[in-house]
């Protein structure tokens, strides 16, 4: 009699195994479901060594269905909820909103110490309208679908003009979470911010950007001048595609070599802190602490505009200004640029192309290229190009965006 | 027997928290991986332009033949966009070769070149002792000194061998 349950036993570690070896390739199975890979986000810089990623232990059932729904009121164009929640007991966070027919756009933020990526996204009729499960690695649509080393994840819906739109109803937004080790984390607090624009104004949007100078850069008069000179040129790009910046100057004790955004930082959290719920942050640093040498980097693809330690786009004054460590007009062309390239990956954007040539953005109009040579005639003058295309006087002017590219620019609920 | 199992079945649990063969980090292009064979000096100076990104030293002198004299280059004749010759001094920097020394040293006494210097007073903790020393020298007498010295008393270690370096000049 105790032989028989020593069998079941048996074939139960056998079922296991098979488990195991299904994890090596890492594909994580919901029941009935494509397989899906979660991974660390991808970054805009080189890390030496990965970062210890997550096993990706399978979800093995579905979320439950008791997590009271987030109603987003009709008050304004823009509301910000927040809502203390827990991974259910299969590690799933549903994120369950009711929207009415005047909602456009969400931003859910979700905070916790675990690792959290994107799986589904459900409309009222329970049509899955977005599903990360076999999202190819080539396309690169939301970063909400890999782990970030800070613990939270990012995700705007709708992203393209030919995603499913915000209709009324209870929407479902479906996340998972895993320990850093990569074991299922269930029954884990997570702080979930759900922002929603009701604008339905795709042509014209005001963005708020609060700029900090990192410790001791706003007492140096040429960086500031040069700043101000960029700022312009951003203005003068973004404008052409119906946005208009609302900047405003804050303070930070923030060191002049700035941490990465990409790993995170709570000092980004609390320089958020000082901002609205709609702001995001622009921080200049003489450097930014990073593996490489980086020149402005984006807290995320897109970046949240509640406080949160990825809450920032960072930039490098003294790489921007080269070897002379001062400013000429291709220089300051230059910034201005990256200024409006960066806050263009903090709403959305990626790469129309990475420069393996191999890797391309999620839209329709820009076209794929496959070699430098082509690739460079293709994008050289667009903003979202990886680098600009320079001689031994001048660069090109990157001032160009496809319609797609602006559709999710305009798409960003923090894009007002 | 009933011991055997149990372990049978722990070990086959265990595999399910195994890490091995985790998927790489979905980064932006890794050069080793991408890059087969020598890449032009036009390709160095592409990966040197990314504008979010910096480069690996390391895997990009895989492919460049003279890598320190390539990245001298960049750094004297390619000013644009500005970052590319800054990134290239970085390698430089890391490199430390004889010919990296000599072109560090010129950073801190030619007068067009304080971007250079204020790059190398954030970086002298990564330099070798006795020829930061030697840096450090030459950027507190060099025609960038007020912006070398401030980014020296910022560091500590940068503060205690300017501190050192003049009591033996008393």
């Amino acid at each position: 009699m105790r032989i028989l349950p020593m069998i079941l036993l048996m074939t139960a570690c056998v079922d296991l195994s098979d488990t195991g070896s299904k994890l090596s390739d890492f594909k994580i199975q919901e029941p009935n479901q494509p397989s899906f890979e979660p991974s660390a986000e991808p970054t805009q810089e080189p890390s030496a060594q990965p970062d210890a990623q997550p096993d990706q232990g399978q979800p093995t059932s579905e979320p439950d269905d008791t997590t009271t729904p987030v109603v987003g009121e009709d008050t304004g164009p823009f509301t910000s909820i927040y809502r203390e929640m827990t991974s259910d007991s299969n590690a799933y966070i549903n994120v369950p909103v009711t929207f009415s027919d005047l909602a456009t756009s969400v931003l859910i933020t979700l905070q916790s110490d675990k690792r959290m990526a994107l799986l589904r996204v459900e409309d009222p009729s329970g049509t899955q309208v977005f599903n990360a499960a076999g999202w190819p690695d080539s396309e690169r649509l939301t970063n909400a679908i890999y782990t970030s080393d800070a613990h939270d994840v990012y995700f705007n819906w709708p992203i393209r003009s030919d995603d499913a739109p915000l209709s009324a109803g209870q929407w479902n937004f479906v996340f998972y979470a895993w320990d850093d080790q990569g074991v299922h984390a269930p029954n884990s607090p997570v702080s979930a911010d759900i922002q929603i624009k009701r604008d339905t104004s795709y042509n014209s949007a005001t963005v708020s950007v609060k700029l900090a100078y990192a410790q001791g850069i706003q007492q140096n008069a040429q960086v500031v001048m040069a700043m101000n000179q960029a700022i312009s040129h951003w203005e003068t790009l973004w404008a052409q595609w119906g946005f208009t910046l609302d900047l405003s100057i804050v303070t930070t004790t923030i060191p002049a070599a700035v941490p990465s955004p990409h790993h995170g930082d709570s000092a980004y959290t609390n320089l958020a802190s000082q901002g609205d719920d709609n702001d995001i942050f622009v921080i200049i640093g003489e450097s930014i602490n990073s593996f490489g040498s980086l020149l402005g980097i984006s807290g995320g693809v897109p970046g949240t505009l509640v406080p949160a330690d990825r809450a920032v786009v960072a930039l490098s004054w003294l790489n921007a200004a080269g070897v002379d460590g001062q400013f000429d007009s291709i220089d300051i062309q230059l910034l201005g640029e990256t200024l409006a390239h960066e806050t263009g990956h903090y709403l959305g954007l990626f790469h129309p192309v990475e420069s393996n040539w191999n890797i391309y953005d999620a839209l329709s109009d820009t076209m794929q290229c496959n070699s430098s040579e082509q690739c460079t005639s293709l994008f050289k003058n667009n903003l979202m190009f990886p680098y600009p295309v320079c001689g031994a006087t001048d660069c090109e002017q990157q001032n160009q965006l496809t319609v797609g590219q602006q559709n999710v620019m305009h798409r960003y609920t923090g894009a007002l | 027997m009933i011991r055997i199992m149990l372990l049978c079945f722990l070990f086959s649990c265990q595999r399910i928290t195994s890490k091995e063969g985790v998927k790489p980090i979905p980064i932006e292009p890794n050069l080793k991986k991408d890059t087969e064979g020598e890449m032009s000096f036009d390709d160095l100076k592409k990966a040197f332009s990314m504008r979010d990104k910096g480069p690996d030293c390391d895997v990009l002198s895989e492919h460049i033949k003279d890598f320190d004299k390539a990245l001298v280059s960049i750094v004297q004749d390619h000013p644009y966009p500005p970052w590319a010759p800054m990134r290239a001094a970085n390698c430089l920097i890391e490199s430390q070769s004889p010919l990296a020394k000599q072109e560090m040293l010129r950073w801190l006494s030619e007068p067009n070149t304080m971007g250079l210097a204020i790059n190398l007073a954030n970086h002298l903790s990564q330099i070798e002792s006795e020829f930061s020393k030697k840096l450090i020298e030459a950027g507190l007498n060099g025609p960038h000194k007020v912006e070398f010295e401030k980014r020296l008393s910022r560091s500590e270690d940068g503060s205690e061998k300017k501190e050192t370096i003049s009591n033996e000049q008393q």
